[in-house]
C-alpha cells in the first residue's frame, strides 16, 4: 500500500519531514533556523519539501539507475522527475532498442537484474548466451510502457522516494557544497535538500545552474548532435514490410524476420527514397535518416527512429531551437506516416499510434571534470583503474562529414573512469549519463542507454559509499573500494 | 554565503525568442563552444539575485492546453503579439498529453464557437469525422489534433514555446509585469501587457496573490486523478458484439467505428459490464478501487485502438499536493495494468491487445479554482443562469466524481458562463480560462469539460486583444461591450 499523506509518506521513506505547503501560512519547520534566502516566492521563503541523503535529479536511464542502487546500498533517495514517467529517452523519448555495447561482459549487475525483470513478463533481452550475438549483446528491447512500470516497481522495491511533475529551476550552495536543488511543483516553488546531488538531467542542468564549467556541441563545428522526434506507428502488416524490403528491393539489413524486424535506409532501398522526394511526397531532410523496429510486445507497431532535424538549423542547447524542431519535426513525421502509408506494402492501414513526449536529443551540455574523456581514449581501448563500465560501441555522430568510420576491432573496448563523472568545484556532486565529461567524439560513443545506465548504478554506489564512510564523493577513489560492492572492476 | 544558481539564456537565443532574428539561421558557427558566462546586453531584470533575460510580448498565455490555445489563436488573430508558453511538446493538454478522449458533450444547443467549429472542420479535412451521428461528443484524434494546433498556432503567428515551465510572476501595484519561465537554458524574465492563466492550476494567478479554493469544501477533496491510456491490438468488431449484442448493452448509442462500453459502480445507471468487472474482483484479479470505473473508446483513425477512461485513482490521492500527485502516478500505472491484464484475458475481442500508449499527464479534473469578479454556484446550473457578458453555454451534468452527481438539465436548456468569472479585482491584466475559473467545486464539476475550456480560451483570447487595442484593463473589460462581430459568443438573454 502507497501511504500518501506527506507526513506518512516521509515516515516511510525514512526522510525527515522539514517543509510545510507553500500555500499555507505555517513557517517552515526546518531543523537549522533560516538562512540568507536567494529566491523568493512572492516575497516567501521557499519551503522545503523533502530532505534525503541522495538527491538524484532526472528519471531517465542514468538517473534512475542512480536512484535505485543508492538506496538499494542504504541511502534515503529522492528522485526528481520533470514527466509522468521513469526512464528519459526509453520511455518518453520512444528511444528503442537501446543501442548494444557491442562488448562482452559489458553487464553490470543492475542491467543484468533489469533484464531479469524483463523475463519475468515474458520478454527477453538478455542476448548474452546467445552464440548469434559474437560481437558482444545486441540491441535491448525494452518495450517503452513495460519498462515505464519495471521502473516504478524497482523504485517501490528500493523505497525510492519519486517526485513526478517536478523541474528542477536552481540550486542553493555554500562553500562547495550543493545544499538544496530547488524545485517546480504543481504548488510553487519548493527546496529538496539532501547531502549528494546527482545530476542525471542529460543536460548538465543541476551542474550548470551551480556554476560547473560545461561545453556544448562539437570542438570543430560547434555544432550540437542531431535531435530526433521519434514516433511510433501501428496498424502495421509486419510479415508484408519484411517482404518487401527483404525480398522485393532485396536488403540485407536485417538479419532476423518478424516479429523481430527493422527497416533502414541503406543502399539497396536509397532508391525507394529518393522516388519519393522526385514524387513530392517527401523531402532530402524527411529521409536523411530513415530506420523503424518493430516492438516486442506491441504486435502491428513499429518505432520509428526518425525524423531527423538539420543540426545546422537546430541546436539541442538553444531553448528556441528546440521549441522549434518539435514543430519542424512534426510535421515531418506527417510527411513520413504517409509516404510509408503509400508506399510500403504492410503500412496501408497504419497511422501514428504515439509521438515521442520528449525530443531526442543525443548531446547538449557536457561537464569538464575530474577526467576529461576524449575520442583517443576510445581507440587506444584505455583502460583505467577506476573504471565503471566498459563499451565498445563506435563513435556515432549523425553527421556524415564528422563521422569516425573506424570502429574497434572486435573484442575491444574502452572504460569510462570514475573521474569523468566528478568536479573539482563541487564536494557532494555526480554527474551521469550523456552528460558526463567527455569531449564530443568520446560522448558520441558513451552516450547509448546501457552505458547511461552503468554509471547511473556506479554514482548510486559511490554516494551510499561517501555517506557511509564520511568521503566527499569528489575525493572517492572507486579503485579503492571494495570489489564486492563495486559494480565493475577493471580488470586492467 | 550561499550563491544564487540563475543561467541566464544567452543573448543570441533571446533575440531569436523576440524574433530579431528569423528562426532557423546557423547558431554556432565558429563561435566558441566553450560556455562562458555570456552578459546581457539587451533588457534584463534582476530575479534570485540574477540578472535574467526579458522578453516582451502583448500576450502572454501560460499553458497550452485545449483552452491556452484556443487563447492564443484567437489572441494572435486579432492581432496581439502573442507567446504561448508550454512545459510539454505538444499542444492540447489534456486532450493530448493527458489521452482525456473524446470531448465530453455540452448537451446544450449550439453551443459551439467559432474557433470549435473550425477545429471540427479541421479534423474532418484530415479525415477524422468528430461526429458519430448521435451524441455531440467530439471523437477527435490525439496525434491528429497536436497536428493541427501546430498548424493553427503557426497560421496566426503565435509564437510557442515548448519545454518552458512558468515558475514565477513578478507583480507592481494591480499588475503583473513579467513571468519567470525555465527553459533548457535557464530562466527567463516575459513581459507582456495581458497574461491568460490557462495553467490549469491557476498557477500565475496564485503566483500573483489571486484568492482561490481547491478541492470540496465539505470534505477538502480534489476531483479523483485519472490516469489514461490507450489500448491496441483490440478486435473492436468482436468487441461490439459481446457488448452490444451479447450482452445487450444500450449504453452505447453510436455504432462502430464510433463505440464505447463503460461501467461505473454505485451509480444510478447500471452497466452490463459491471458483473464483468465485479467477477474480477471475486477472483483476485482486480482490486475494488480498479473495478469501480471502466470506460473505453474507439479512436477514429487508430483502427483497433481504444482510448480508456480509466484507472480512476482514489480520491485520497490529491491533484494539490506534489508528493501525493507523484504517488498518484505510481499507484495509477499499477491499477492501469491490472485493468489490462484482466481485460486481455477475461474480454472478448481484447485477446490480443496491449497498452499502446500512457498519457504523459494525469488527468486531473479540478485542481486550484480563482476566486473572480464573479463566482459561479451551483444554482447558476439549476437556474440556467443568463448573463449580458456570457463568454459561452454548457449544460454538461454536475459530474463531480465520488461526490455528486446531477440531473441533466431539460431538454434544450443550458446556463452561461460570464466573461467576470475569468477575471479578478485584484489584478487588472490578467485573465484565467479553462478549468481553473471562478467557480465552486460544484459548478466546476460542470463547466471542466473541453469544448467549454476551449470556449473560454477563444473569449479570453479575443478580450485581451481588444482590451489591448482600446486601452482597457482587461478586468474592467465588459464583453458585452465588445462589438458583436468580434465576439465568439452572444448571449441572447
Amino acid at each position: 500500500m502507497i501511504p500518501i499523506s506527506r507526513r506518512d509518506l516521509l515516515k516511510f521513506a525514512g526522510i525527515t519531514a522539514a517543509g510545510a505547503v507553500l500555500n499555507s501560512n505555517k513557517t517552515v519547520e526546518a531543523a537549522e533556523p533560516p538562512k540568507q534566502q536567494n529566491f523568493n516566492f512572492n516575497g516567501a521563503q521557499i519551503p522545503t519539501l523533502l530532505r534525503a541523503d541522495v538527491c538524484v535529479v532526472g528519471g531517465g536511464p542514468a538517473g534512475t539507475a542512480a536512484a535505485v542502487t543508492a538506496a538499494r546500498n542504504g541511502a534515503s533517495v529522492v528522485l526528481i522527475e520533470q514527466g509522468t514517467v521513469l526512464g528519459g529517452l526509453q520511455t518518453q523519448g520512444l528511444v528503442y532498442p537501446a543501442m548494444p555495447t557491442r562488448i562482452f561482459n559489458s553487464d553490470t549487475p543492475y542491467i543484468a537484474d533489469l533484464n531479469k525483470r524483463f523475463a519475468m513478463h515474458g520478454i527477453n533481452v538478455s542476448f548474452t548466451e546467445e552464440p548469434k550475438y559474437a560481437n558482444g549483446g545486441d540491441a535491448r528491447e525494452y518495450t517503452p510502457e513495460l519498462l515505464a512500470f519495471i521502473y516504478d516497481e524497482l523504485c517501490a522495491d528500493y523505497k525510492v522516494n519519486v517526485l513526478y511533475n517536478a523541474t528542477l529551476i536552481g540550486a542553493n550552495t555554500t562553500g562547495g557544497k550543493i545544499t538544496a536543488a530547488i524545485v517546480h511543483t504543481v504548488e510553487g516553488l519548493s527546496k529538496i535538500e539532501a547531502n549528494i546531488f546527482i545530476d542525471a538531467t542529460g543536460d548538465a542542468a543541476l551542474s550548470r545552474f551551480v556554476g560547473v564549467p560545461s561545453v556544448r556541441g562539437s570542438e570543430h563545428t560547434g555544432r550540437n548532435q542531431k535531435m530526433s522526434f521519434r514516433f511510433e506507428m501501428g496498424g502495421v502488416e509486419e510479415m508484408k514490410v519484411y517482404k518487401f524490403f527483404v525480398k522485393k528491393l532485396k536488403d540485407g539489413w536485417c538479419e532476423s524476420k518478424p516479429p523481430e524486424f527493422e527497416f533502414a535506409k541503406t543502399t539497396h532501398t536509397e532508391k525507394f527514397y529518393y522516388e519519393g522526394i522526385q514524387r513530392g511526397e517527401v523531402t532530402k531532410d524527411d529521409v536523411a535518416y530513415i530506420q523503424a523496429f518493430t516492438i516486442l510486445g506491441k504486435p502491428g507497431t513499429m518505432s520509428m527512429n526518425c525524423p531527423e532535424v538539420s543540426p545546422f538549423l537546430y541546436s539541442s542547447t538553444s531553448a528556441l531551437d528546440r521549441s522549434k524542431a518539435i514543430q519542424q519535426c512534426r510535421i515531418m513525421i506527417r510527411r513520413l506516416a504517409n509516404f510509408f502509408k503509400k508506399n510500403i506494402p504492410g503500412f496501408k492501414k497504419a497511422y501514428i499510434s504515439r509521438e515521442a513526449s520528449m525530443l531526442g536529443v543525443r548531446e547538449s551540455w557536457r561537464i569538464r571534470g575530474k577526467y576529461y574523456m576524449t575520442g583517443e581514449d576510445y581507440f587506444n581501448a584505455q583502460k583505467f583503474p577506476d573504471a565503471i563500465c566498459r563499451s565498445a560501441y563506435p563513435i556515432d555522430i549523425h553527421d556524415e562529414s564528422l563521422n569516425f568510420e573506424k570502429p574497434l576491432a572486435n573484442g575491444e573496448f574502452y572504460e569510462i573512469p570514475y573521474r569523468a563523472l566528478i568536479t573539482n568545484e563541487f564536494s557532494n556532486l555526480l554527474v551521469v549519463g550523456r552528460c558526463i565529461s567527455a569531449n564530443f567524439a568520446a560522448q558520441a560513443s558513451v552516450r547509448i542507454q546501457p552505458t547511461c545506465m552503468s554509471m547511473g548504478e556506479a554514482a548510486g554506489i559511490a554516494a551510499a559509499y561517501g555517506l557511509k564512510n564520511n568521503i566527499a564523493v569528489n575525493n572517492i577513489d572507486w579503485a579503492n573500494l571494495p570489489a564486492e560492492i563495486r559494480s565493475y572492476v577493471s580488470a586492467g | 554565503m550561499e550563491r544564487s544558481f540563475s543561467i541566464p539564456i544567452s543573448r543570441r537565443d533571446l533575440l531569436k525568442l523576440a524574433g530579431v532574428t528569423a528562426a532557423g539561421v546557423v547558431l554556432s558557427g565558429s563561435t566558441p563552444h566553450v560556455d562562458a558566462a555570456e552578459k546581457i546586453s539587451g533588457e534584463s531584470i534582476k530575479y534570485a539575485n540574477k540578472k535574467i533575460p526579458v522578453v516582451n510580448y502583448d500576450v502572454c498565455i501560460c499553458g497550452g492546453g485545449p483552452s491556452g490555445t484556443a487563447a492564443a489563436v484567437n489572441a494572435a488573430r486579432n492581432g496581439a503579439n502573442t507567446i504561448l508558453i508550454e512545459r510539454g511538446i505538444a499542444l492540447g493538454g489534456l486532450g493530448v498529453l493527458g489521452c482525456v478522449y473524446p470531448f465530453m458533450d455540452t448537451h446544450a444547443p449550439d453551443s459551439d464557437t467559432p474557433y470549435l467549429t473550425e477545429l471540427k472542420n479541421r479534423l474532418r479535412a484530415k479525415g477524422i469525422e468528430p461526429f458519430d451521428g448521435v451524441t455531440q461528443q467530439t471523437w477527435h484524434n490525439p496525434e491528429i489534433l497536436a497536428e493541427i494546433h501546430d498548424e493553427m498556432c503557426e497560421e496566426a503567428g503565435v509564437n510557442v514555446f515548448y519545454q518552458t515551465v512558468v515558475v514565477d510572476s513578478l507583480t507592481a501595484g494591480d499588475k503583473i509585469t513579467a513571468v519567470i519561465v525555465q527553459t533548457i537554458e535557464g530562466l527567463a524574465a516575459v513581459k507582456a501587457k495581458i497574461f491568460i492563466d490557462a495553467t490549469g492550476d491557476a498557477y500565475l494567478a496564485r503566483s500573483a496573490g489571486v484568492d482561490y479554493e481547491r478541492g470540496y469544501e465539505k470534505t477538502g477533496n480534489n476531483q479523483p486523478l485519472s490516469f489514461r491510456f490507450e489500448m491496441g491490438g483490440v478486435d473492436t468488431e468482436k468487441l461490439y458484439n459481446y457488448v452490444a449484442i451479447e450482452l445487450q448493452e444500450d449504453w452505447c448509442k453510436s455504432k462502430l467505428p464510433y463505440f464505447e462500453i463503460a461501467e461505473a459502480m454505485h451509480r444510478k445507471q447500471r452497466y452490463k459490464l459491471e458483473a464483468f468487472m465485479a467477477r474480477g474482483v471475486d477472483s483476485g484479479e482486480l482490486t475494488q478501487d480498479e473495478a469501480e470505473y471502466m470506460q473505453a473508446y474507439t479512436i477514429i483513425g487508430k483502427n483497433g485502438v481504444m482510448s480508456m477512461n480509466c484507472p480512476e485513482i482514489p480520491v485520497k490521492f490529491s491533484a494539490t499536493d506534489p508528493v501525493s500527485y507523484s504517488k498518484a502516478v505510481t499507484f495509477g500505472r499499477k491499477m492501469m495494468r491490472n485493468i489490462a491484464r484482466y481485460l486481455i484475458k477475461h474480454l472478448p475481442g481484447f485477446e490480443n491487445a496491449f497498452i499502446s500508449r500512457e498519457a504523459v499527464m494525469l488527468g486531473a479534473r479540478e485542481s486550484w479554482r480563482i476566486k473572480g469578479k464573479y463566482y459561479m454556484v451551483e444554482d447558476d446550473y439549476h437556474n440556467q443562469s443568463r448573463f449580458p457578458d456570457a463568454v459561452c453555454r454548457t449544460a454538461w451534468f454536475i459530474d463531480a466524481h465520488g461526490e455528486k452527481v446531477s440531473e441533466k438539465l431539460p431538454a434544450g436548456g443550458f446556463y452561461e458562463i460570464p466573461y467576470r468569472a475569468l477575471i479578478t479585482d485584484k489584478i487588472s491584466n490578467l485573465i484565467v480560462s479553462g478549468r481553473c475559473i471562478s467557480a465552486s467545486f460544484i459548478l466546476q464539476a460542470s463547466m471542466r469539460i473541453q469544448p467549454t475550456c476551449i470556449s473560454i480560451g477563444e473569449a479570453a483570447g479575443i478580450a485581451a486583444a481588444f482590451a489591448i487595442q482600446n486601452g482597457i484593463n482587461a478586468n474592467d473589460l465588459d464583453w458585452a461591450k465588445i462589438p458583436a462581430h468580434k465576439r465568439s459568443y452572444i448571449s441572447k438573454g
